[in-house]
């Protein structure tokens, strides 16, 4: 697994902090919404036999998203972070509660290569507090 | 905090009917017009991997929204991640 945001052990591996266009279920089996997701984990490692490089990344939405000071479930994306993120000017949310866990093979140069689906990266600051929350939020029970 | 399923795609593919295309599920709205194009796998090295790109209306969507294809997928909340992906990203429960 990659140690911070921009620092990539493998170069097969994205980096965390890295946007990339993922579908989000979003609640439902079948549909895969797409969204900006940003890469909290990643890890090149055996799976059913073959290599798989594995990313965790969690959903960006326009959508407001309702804050209090006990229960974070979403982060606002800074202002500052979004254009570096590939984002537009309006206002994104990073959503807690809502990942994909995807899997691809274990040639994973093309993620790097495919372009058109990497839209930017976060800045060291901002991958090091969504993966904090996210970790938070993964072990809050209430 | 509740989901918000409605407001949480906006701009972006919806819910609500669907229609069967070329065998998968999908939103009406991506299969009516030019929605949605595959991109040939050549660019990306793999003959497994798809990057699929999408028209939307508003903000990000106002560009075109490329997505991975994994090979394999789960999405959900992170409090109900599978074993076998806690497991595989070493994460504890």
């Amino acid at each position: 697994m990659s140690l911070g945001a921009g620092v990539t052990l493998s170069p097969q591996l994205p980096s965390l902090g890295s946007v990339h266009g993922f579908r989000f279920g979003f609640g439902q089996q079948e549909l895969k919404y797409p969204h900006p997701g940003i890469i909290v984990a990643a890890k090149m490692g055996q799976r059913a036999g073959a290599m798989r490089c594995g990313v965790i990344a969690l959903a960006i939405t326009h959508a407001k998203q309702r804050l209090t000071w006990d229960a974070v479930n979403a982060l606002p994306v800074p202002f500052d972070e979004r254009s570096p993120m590939g984002l537009d000017a309006a206002e994104h949310w990073v959503c807690l509660f809502e990942q994909t866990v995807a899997y691809f093979p274990g040639d994973t140069k093309w993620i790097v290569g495919a372009g058109s689906t990497h839209l930017g990266q976060a800045t060291q600051g901002f991958t090091d507090q969504v993966i904090e929350a996210w970790s938070d939020y993964r072990k809050r029970r209430t | 905090m509740a989901r918000n399923t409605g407001k949480l795609n906006d701009g972006f593919a919806k819910g609500g009917p669907v229609s069967k295309l070329g065998g998968k599920m999908v939103p009406r709205e991506m299969k009516s017009g030019k929605l949605v194009v595959l991109k040939s796998a050549s660019s990306a090295r793999s003959s497994q991997v798809h990057a699929r790109t999408e028209n939307g209306k508003a903000g990000l969507a106002a560009q075109k929204l490329a997505v991975l294809e994994p090979v394999e997928a789960w999405c959900g909340n992170p409090r109900d991640m599978r074993d076998e992906d806690l497991e595989f990203f070493g994460l504890e429960r």
